[in-house]
Parts: C-alpha cells; structure tokens; sequence
C-alpha cells in the first residue's frame, strides 16, 4: 500500500493521489489509512469528514496533543487568542481526555493517530487541508516535553509565551503578517536558528526531500528554521511541505533518537521550504516586538541544544561534556564559513584593494612608506608595551612628517612664537587635520588671536586612546601645533622642558578646550611650569562630570549625574573611571585659578550642580546667536508636514526613537520624512539628504534644511546637550523643533522661547503628536506670518 | 560581624565581587572565603589580593581539607561539587561558633551587594536565625507557578540558603548551626526522590524547630529570577536602585548565571526591566574584570580520581551506599601507592566489580557473554561503553 502527497501541476496547490498496490509487507494500519485523503474528526457533534468541513475563523490553530496533561497549560495560553479553529491530533491512547478537550473548546476537532511521525505527520495531514480551506494564518504547536533535555519544561513555556504569552504577541502578529507580505513564519524568538550550524544528522535526509520537491541549490543549509517546529505561519508559505511526496512507512517508528529522523530533518525542512517559496521566517518575542533572526553570518548559540553544548553566553556550561565528534565537524564547519566570509569581504572590497594595488604598481616608493609607515607605528606600539592604543589616522602623518617622537620642540616653538605675546590651547584633538564643532571653535578662537598679533599654541594627545579617560599613561605623547601649522610630537618631559624655555611673562592665557585623551595630572604639572595657575576651562560636554560625557548611565538613559557612591554610579560602565577621575579634576581646579565657561546657561549651572569645583569665576559664552531677519514661504494648505532628523544617525541622538516614528507614520500622508546627515544610505521610508557641516561651509545644514523646506526639526538627543548646533540651525531655517525633556540646552531654550518647538516627555507623548492634529496646528500657527528666518552670529568669547 | 562564602575555584571570580561589594560597605567585617577544592601551594598566591582600599579582599581563607570531618575524603567522595559546596556550609558553620563568632551571614558566591546590610545586625540583635523566602508573594501567572512555585520552592525548599544568618549568642543561634550543620554532614544531598535537596530543604523545618527565628520579608533581599515578577526594581532620581519603590536594593543573586538559566528566566521575569537589564550586564563586566575567562572552566579537583579520570555519578552513589566499600577505600581518590587490599584503589574496584554497569542489551549479546569472563575485554567493553555515551549512543 503507498500514499503519496503530489502536487496539482495547475494551480501549485496539493491534492492527493491514493495508490492500492496490495498488502505490501509492513503496509501500516490505523488511522492513518485514510488520513491522506480526507481524515475523519471527531467533532462534538459527532465524525466529521474534513471534505466537508467549514472554516469559522480566519486563524487556525494544530495542536498536536501528545502529553495530555498539558491540556491546561495549552488551554491558558489559548485565552490569549481571540478568535480560532482548533484542530487536534492526539495518539488513541488519548481517547479519554475526549470530553475535558471538548468541555474546554466545544468546536475543535480532534483527528486520532497512531503514534508515528510525532508532531510532524499529523501536521503535514491536517495542513493540506487547512490550505485548502484557504485559513489565513495557523498556529501550529505541540506538547512536547523532551524528556531527554534537562530544561524541557523551560523550553516549552519559553516557547508558548513567546507565540500566545499576551493577546498583544497574537495581535502583533497577525499585523505583522498582514502588512509584510514577505513574512511567511514568524517563530519565536531566540529558537529561529541557523540551520548551517543545526543541521545535525539530517544533511542527508534534508537534501534528499528538497530533491522531492525540485529546490536544487547549491547551498541547502544557508537558511533558518524555527527549532522545535511551533511557529505561526501563512499557509501558502509552506506550500512545498504539502506537495512533499511522503510515505509514511518513511517516518521511523518510535521511540526515535534525540536527532537523525525523518522528523528531524522535516524540522529543518520546513525553513528549507518557507526560504524557496520567497518567504522569510521572523521572530516575536514575549512583549509582541516581531524582528528578524540575527543575521545567518553571526554564531547564533541555541539556548536549549547546541551543537556542543554552547550555553547563552556562547560558552560550554559547567559540567556538560562535549561531543567531540559533533565538536570537530562544527570546528570544520565554521572554518569553512569564515573562509567563506573573508571571501565575501575581499569580493565586497575589491575596487578599494584594486585600487590600492594600482597605487602599489604605479609608485614604488608607497611600498615603502606603507612598510616606513607600519615599522613606526610598531615601534610606538613597543615603547607603549601596551597594545591597546589606536594610532588611526596617526600612521600617515608619521610617515609623511617624519618626526623624531622624542625631538626637541623648544627650538621649533621659540621661532613660532615670533608675535611676542601668546595663549595656549588644550584641546583632544589636532583641530587642523580634525573636523568637529569643538575644532571650529578653536580655529576661530586661533584666528582672532593671530589677527590681534597673539600667537596660538596648542597641544593636544597624539595617540587616542581606546579609553577616553586617561590618567598616568607613560609615555605620554604630545602633539603640537602653532598657529594653524603642525609643530611636532613630544613626550612629557620634553613638552615641560620646551615650556620652561618659553618667556613666561609673555603667555597671556591658558585655555583648556578638552581634556579627553589627556592625562589631567599632566596638565596639572603643565600649568604649574607655566607658573600663571590661570585658566580658562571650557564646558563643550561634561567631560569634567564623568568620563561618560553624554551623561547617560550604560550608555542608555540620562543618568542625573547622581553621587559617585551611588548605585546608578557602581552599575554604570563609566562608574569605576568616574571614581579615579573625579579627584584628578578636583585637584586641577584647587591648585589653579580656572574660570569656567559654558556655551549654555543650562550647562553652568549643572556643572555648578553637580561638580562643586573650585572655579574663579564662571561665564556663559555661546558658540552662535541668532539674527532673526524675516520670513520665509509658509507651508502651503495641504502639503504633508516635512519633518527632518539633523545630525549622527546614533542612539544617543535619538535615532531608535526616529526610526520607530518612522515606521508608525511613514505611510501617513500627512508627513514626508528626511535625515539631514553626512553618512546618508538609502531607506524608502525616509529621504536621505547628505550635508557635511565644514569650516569652509558652516552653512550646509541650514541650506539644505531650507532648500528641502522643512516644517519640523527633529532634536531627540536623549543626553544633556551642552550647546546643540543643530537647534540653531533648524531654527535658522524656520523650523519648528521638536525634542525630549532631557536634551540639555535644547529643552532648555524651547521652554524659554515655547513658541519656537515642544518638549515632550517621552516618545509616547511624541507617537500622539503624530497621531492627532496638534502638530499641525503648532506648524501652522508658527508659520502665520512666514517661517521665522534667523542667520548665524558667529561669536566666539575671546577676551 | 563574620560573613562567609563557599567555592569552588571556578567561582573565585564570583567571589571576588562578593567580597568587594561587601567590604564597600563593611570593611570591619570578617569574610571567610571557604574552598572546596584544591590547588598546589605555589599557585596560592591567587589569594593575596586587596581591595580598593588596600585591605585583604579575603580576611581568611578556608580550604575543605582543613575542616575537621572524619575521613575526609570519603565524606569529599560521596558528594557532587554542587553538593560538596553546601555541604560544608554548616561544618565551618559549627567551626565559627566553637571559635567564638556571634553574628554569622552566609552569602552564596554568586551575589553581589548593592546598599548596606546594617539591617541585618539590629535584626541579629532580636532574633536568631534569618531566612529569606524564595517568594514573599504568590502569582497567578501559570507559567510562574509552573517555574517558580513547582519546579521551584516545592521541590527546592521553601528559604533560599544563598543567605542566612545566626546569631550564636542566642540559644537557638547554637542549636540551629548544631542541627543544621550536623544534617548536612550526613544528608546534604540533592534527592529529589527522597525529598532533599542539599543544604536548603531541610530549613523547611526551621518553623517548626526553632522559636526565635525571623522570615526576612524586606523585598530588598535576595533578589533574584524567582522572585522578580513580584519585585519591582528602579532607579531612584538620586541615584538609589531601589525595590517596590521605598526598600533600597540589599543584594541581588545572579543565580544561574553559568547555565544562562537565571538569564533566560530574569528575561522572561523581568519584563524588559532596564535595570535588571543593566545590573546583570554590570555583573557580566565584573566576572571579565576578575579573571571569569581563566578560572570559570576550572574543573573542581574533587571530581577526578588522581589519574586525572572523572568520577561518575554512578561511583559517587555506590560508594555512598556502601558502608564496607567507605571503609575498604578510606581515600577512594587514591589509585596509587597506599590504597588498601585491592590493587588500584576504588577506582579499579569500580571499574571491575561495578555492581551498577546494567547487563547489556540483547543487540550486543557477544558482550554479555564475554564480560564475566575476562577483566580485560570488560575493561574495553567499559570504556567503549563510556566512549558511545559521550558520543550519545545509549546502550
């Protein structure tokens, strides 16, 4: 006796073909003689043939009901979901529970097997006929307790709260389904795996069904499936699995190994068959959040069985032992992989490396300068005997400058400063070769001086540091620049020797722009030769507050900078530097005479708040005001809401919460989104603009911001901006700014001039905005009269 | 005021920020540090580590050997490393109060203290012994009765014993570290079938045998993935992590951590909590800090005979079991040099006389007949056997 699953050649939908070919040895017997064609359900109105069966819902639901005292766990979970048929298939054995399913769900039907094919075979039956009665979507699940793992009863409600834990997990995923047509299963999350690495013992028997089906590829395993086979899908995106040619003499009979089955490899299968029909597989997690898998590239590690025991964190857990056959295949298996991804970065590169090549052959010379240039930087690397510094960018200037690390500079420096009279700046960077707003500042700052016959020394760390907080690094290098112009590099001892030749009596002041990268005991030690013990500190971040200067603890949420003991401080990955960097600045400002100046009134006074320094004095000197000179075009009636993000893409300047804005409006047509960024890519849900703020083009961000007439400036910095650029510009262009309660002096400013933008206190305050009408009415009463047009007064404080 | 832990090596690093969370806060205390484990004299200088303040992170440390239990080894033998671990919580326990200590908390190595335990010493003033419940409060969540309630507190016991406390000067102080302590020597073991479960299930009975006890029900305790869909946990504005809004955050136990156990069920627990989020992530930087990637794969030397094989649970139970084989082996590590009567020591005795090697299935019947016969074809049938099961063949 044979039965075959084919397909209907028409219209790609299954249908089933019964052969008689006598009683063949080992012909099966049972229920599911007939269950190929039409099975018979037990309803509790009595058999029904599923050739007549009506669908009610939508949503279907296969259970596939081995361990019957699951039943009301099954039946907790259900309660999360609305509106469902139920089907069941459960062994014979399971006859007696007839009257508790059908007390629990008066309209499921239960189909009775034989136990073969565990949940896989009853599945494959009661599918074919779900997909022809064309449900939308199904749920499929089972009982499984894998009593051969340890943590099986973990693994199964894992599971189940993450398919139907809320109703807002099945909401989710229905919308999902319905507004991504790409989405054929959505598995849970943590359990859609890579089945290169999970493959098992079934390489053999997964090769061989995809053949059945005709999917002939030359990489079977670079898919996903869901591990465990509960998952939600779309019926048609398992169509292949239906027109599988399956006997069922094919499924081993119990009991089966933990891996190597027919239903293993139909596991695995089934991700093999949802990735050829063009669909992808994603996952939901407990909360409903639906996402794609981790990319296939990365080791994904299998909570519940991995290859060789890998635990959550990746490593073997205590007292596991390790298959070291399985061990060595998956050692094998990823060397092949990463041959395979150097493959695709060199593939991925080859214009740059040709390009380099073609450098190489065109001039000899750069050979030896690339191998100039590596020698040094390993020498450097010696003298640090650490290894943990980035050179970067530094490499080329060492080649193409060619100077002694440890050269004297006090000749070089005595001839710079032929103007007489000259300030010293600090800062963390080499403001010529650097672009950012802390070196436009110091540009401007050296320019002014030079043009009143000041000369403008400046030092700054030659190596960055991996580490941003710095303290009793040795040897420590200085680089140093004159005004504009590149001096040479030092160490300590030579920078305080060329210092103390200086004519003191001449140094007018000292300004120290930031300390990042710069060992601040050092600096101590610099004010001290320079014998002036006057200063002028700048607050372009609170650097000075914590070594963490965007103020947000781990990284993640605005921290209030609260006491060093706190326990916000200990947990916080800043913490234990805060701790060694609090007394170094606090000894500076006792042994100096620093004045303090913010670019922001807000960014005084929580320094004040927060570091109880010693200073001189204090001032207030923004980087920029604003010339309000007239108006531009208003909004014409109608016209969709331009709402631009200005600035880095990260997630400190809110771009998570800008990417989920756009995700829940991009198809409103009331709004049209922009980035204004200088790292544009492309998303068809947002409009890219490039703009690169220079020192030749301070204006690029406004320009565009006004040629792309933009209504809204989107300014979610999630830390206490000290002086936001960005705001000055988006108003400078008449736009109407939008931002969060902690964005520092951009809050600051909005609720002095509330007419000018909102602050909001969280992102749902935000989502309603969008929602409703109101932010229409705020543009339109800010555009009345024109949008407010503003030019930039560059006014840099130098006394 | 004396504080302990007990390790193995593999949770030195655990231990380490045990020790320099609560000197942060108490640096007059006294913390023993108790080692079930063993390491050659010339690599002890692990040990000499100070904290912060240039203080001994460890004021003493204690190597199971040096307690005094009769026949050691055997009494080492007859436990799993888990086991061993809590089982000599309450023979050091005893020790310290022979010694004279009063105020005695255990803290389980994987804690971390985040705020002060001067709470604990005035409540030592009033009562006892201090226990902290698993749970302070019932869910009706199905999964958690499941996890928390079933699989957890009704099979574990209903106190955690990652924390207790004593006061010895208190006559129920005295009784408590004589009876539990005695208990654990004998039956410190995790059976679930005879309804134990190491050191923790026998406290189910302190109710009833102790008056001058105290339920600690501050939710500030012993936070951890059993409890933590009960526990609410944030961040005060000045900085404070604080529990159900007004208790500070006392200490919290990473349990699981090793197995990602405890990570999976804090996720499913914690609700997406950020701090929890962030506090675990803290513990994950503390174990790199303290060298988790050279002693968290230490194997614990009590698990290998001196030939370097590892013991099995089934050698571990008959010896257990067997009072003559307890007496024959004295020391069943040893397999060389002094060993007894029987050439090889135990693990030779167990290897040709295990009683526990079941009879081969009919498939590999040749086997069967061969074994009895000659020692040395068993001894190949042994380790074939042992090789397949690694390999997870199941014969």
């Amino acid at each position: 006796m044979k039965f075959e699953l084919d397909p209907d050649a028409s219209n790609n939908m299954p249908s089933v073909t019964y052969e008689e070919s006598g009683g063949e040895a080992g012909s099966i017997k049972g229920p599911y003689q007939q269950c190929w064609e039409f099975p018979k359900f037990q309803a509790s109105s009595g058999i029904i043939d599923m050739a007549h069966n009506e669908k009610s819902n939508d949503v279907a639901v296969i259970l596939h009901l081995f361990y019957g005292d699951l039943l009301d766990e099954i039946n907790y979970y259900l309660q999360n979901l609305s509106r469902f048929d139920l089907y069941i298939s459960t062994p014979e054995s399971n006859r007696e529970l007839e009257g508790r399913i059908f007390a629990l769900f008066p309209n499921a039907k239960i189909f009775y097997t034989e136990n073969r094919g565990r949940d896989i075979l009853p599945f494959i039956v009661i599918y074919k006929h779900i997909d022809l009665l064309e449900y939308k979507y199904f749920l499929k699940l089972h009982t499984k307790k894998s009593p051969h793992r340890e943590n099986g009863a973990v693994w199964r409600t894992d599971v189940y709260s993450k398919l139907m834990g809320s109703p807002n997990v099945a909401k989710s995923v229905i919308t999902e389904f319905e507004d991504n047509r790409a989405v054929g299963v959505i598995g849970p999350k943590g359990h859609v795996i890579d089945c290169q690495t999970y493959v098992g013992g079934n390489e053999k028997k997964i090769r061989e069904l995809a053949k059945r089906v005709g999917i002939y590829k030359k990489e079977y395993f670079l898919y996903n499936f869901v591990a465990g086979s509960m998952f939600w899908a779309r019926p048609e995106a398992l169509r292949h699995l239906a027109s599988l040619p399956l006997q069922i003499e094919e499924f081993e009979p119990e009991p089966l190994g933990p891996d190597g089955a027919l239903v293993h490899a139909l596991e695995r299968f089934i991700g093999l068959s949802v990735t050829d029909a063009g669909y992808s597989i994603f996952e939901v997690d407990f909360q409903g959040k639906i996402s794609q898998p981790e990319a296939k590239t990365v080791i994904h590690p299998y909570p519940f069985s991995a290859p060789d025991n890998l635990s959550v964190s990746g490593k073997r857990s205590m007292g596991q032992t390790r298959n070291p056959v399985k061990y060595v295949v998956y050692r094998i298996m990823m060397f092949f992989k990463k041959i395979r991804l150097l493959g695709a970065l060199l593939y991925n590169n080859r214009e740059k490396i040709m390009r380099m090549l073609l450098e190489v052959i065109k001039n000899p010379k750069t050979v030896r300068l690339i191998l100039q240039s590596v020698r040094l930087v390993k020498e450097r690397l010696n003298l640090l005997s650490l290894g943990q510094h980035e050179v970067g960018g530094a490499a080329s200037r060492i080649v193409s400058d060619q100077i002694e690390l440890t050269e004297r500079v006090d000749e070089k420096l005595k001839k710079c400063l032929m103007y007489g009279q000259y300030v010293i700046s600090i800062s963390h960077s080499d403001y010529i070769h650097t672009v950012g707003g802390v070196e436009i500042v110091i540009m401007d700052e050296q320019k002014v001086c030079n043009k009143n016959g000041v000369a403008y020394l400046h030092f700054y760390p030659y190596f960055k540091h991996h580490s941003e907080w710095v303290l009793g690094i040795d040897p420590f290098y200085i680089g140093i620049n004159c005004n504009g112009e590149t001096v040479g590099v030092t160490d300590r001892e030579g920078l305080l020797f060329a210092l103390s030749e200086l004519d003191l009596g001449k140094l007018l002041n000292v300004f120290i722009h930031h300390t990042i990268g710069f060992d601040v005991e050092f600096l101590d030690r610099i004010l001290k030769v320079l014998g002036s013990k006057r200063g002028r500190f700048w607050l372009h971040d609170n650097f000075s507050l914590c070594p963490g200067y965007t103020l947000l603890r781990n990284d993640l949420i605005y921290c209030g900078v609260p006491d060093i003991n706190s326990n916000a401080c200990f947990i916080c990955k800043h913490g234990d530097a805060r701790r060694l960097q609090q007394p170094a600045f606090r000894k500076l400002f006792e042994n100096n005479l620093l004045e303090v100046v913010a670019p922001s009134r807000f960014t005084l006074d929580l320094w004040k708040e927060k570091s109880s320094f010693a200073t001189v004095s204090e001032k207030v000197a923004p980087h920029v005001n604003l010339n309000w000179t007239g108006a531009l075009q208003s909004r014409q009636f109608n016209h969709p809401i331009r709402v631009g993000f200005l600035g880095y893409p990260v997630y400190w300047k809110g771009w998570e919460t800008w990417m989920r804005l756009i995700s829940k409006f991009s198809d409103d047509s009331r709004y049209q989104f922009y980035c204004f960024t200088s790292w544009p890519k492309s998303s068809d849900k947002m409009k890219w603009v490039s703009v690169s703020v220079t020192k030749d083009n301070r204006l690029s961000m406004v320009t565009a911001l006004k040629s792309n007439k933009i209504d809204v400036a989107f300014l979610w910095s999630l830390c206490p901006e000290t002086f936001s650029f960005t705001l000055y510009e988006s108003l400078a262009a008449g736009c109407y700014a939008l931002t969060y309660k902690d964005s520092g002096n951009i809050q600051a400013y909005l609720n002095q001039n509330p007419s000018r933008g909102l602050v909001l206190k969280d992102e749902q305050a935000l989502f309603e905005l969008f929602s409703g009408d109101d932010l229409n009415s705020l543009i339109t009463e800010y555009q009345k009269n024109g949008r407010p047009q503003g030019e930039f007064l560059f006014l840099p404080e130098f006394d | 005021m004396h504080i302990f832990t007990s390790i193995s090596l593999n949770y030195l690093p655990k231990a380490r920020i045990l020790a320099s969370t609560i000197k942060r806060f108490h640096p007059d205390w006294t913390f023993h540090l108790l080692i079930s484990d063993c390491l050659a004299n010339e690599n002890k200088s692990i040990f000499e580590e100070i904290n912060l303040e240039q203080k001994p992170l460890f004021d003493r440390i204690v190597w199971i050997e040096e307690l005094d239990i009769k026949n050691i080894y055997g009494w080492i033998f007859n436990h799993s490393v888990v086991e061993i671990c809590t089982a000599v919580k309450g023979p050091f326990l005893q020790q310290l109060v022979s010694e004279g200590a009063e105020k005695i908390i255990y803290l389980d190595p994987d804690i971390a203290v985040f705020n002060s335990l001067d709470p604990l010493i005035d409540l030592l003033d009033d009562n006892a012994i201090l226990l902290t419940p698993h749970l302070l409060d019932y869910s009706d969540n199905h999964q958690a009765i499941s996890d928390n309630e079933i699989m957890g507190v009704m099979r574990h016991g209903i106190f955690n014993l990652g924390f207790f406390a004593i006061n010895a000067a208190k006559r129920d102080g005295q009784r408590f570290a004589k009876w539990w302590g005695d208990r654990l020597l004998n039956y410190c073991y995790a059976d679930y079938d005879r309804g134990l479960f190491t050191d923790q299930k026998w406290c189910d009975l302190v109710p009833a045998y102790f008056e001058d006890f105290c339920v600690v029900r501050d939710p500030g305790y012993n936070v951890a993935s059993w409890n933590i869909d009960k526990r609410h946990v944030a961040m005060s504005e000045n900085g404070q992590i604080q529990v159900d809004g007004k208790y500070p955050l006392r200490f919290y136990h990473f349990t699981g951590y090793d197995s990602g156990a405890g990570d999976s069920m804090t996720q499913r627990y914690s609700e997406g909590n950020q701090i929890i989020d962030e506090i675990w992530a803290w513990y994950g930087r503390k174990l790199q800090e303290n060298e988790q990637n050279i002693y968290g794969s230490y194997k614990c030397f009590y698990n290998f005979y001196d030939n370097g094989v590892e013991i099995t649970k089934d050698a571990r139970h008959v010896y257990r079991q067997r009072k003559d084989l307890q007496e024959a082996f004295p020391n069943p590590y040893k397999t060389k040099g002094d060993v007894g009567n029987y050439p090889g020591g135990y693990y030779q005795w167990y290897l040709t006389e295990n009683p526990m090697i079941p009879a081969p299935v009919d498939s590999i019947g040749v086997f069967k007949k061969l074994i009895p016969v000659n020692s040395k074809i068993r001894k190949i049938y042994s380790f074939l056997r042992k090789k397949l099961r690694q390999l997870r063949f199941e014969l």
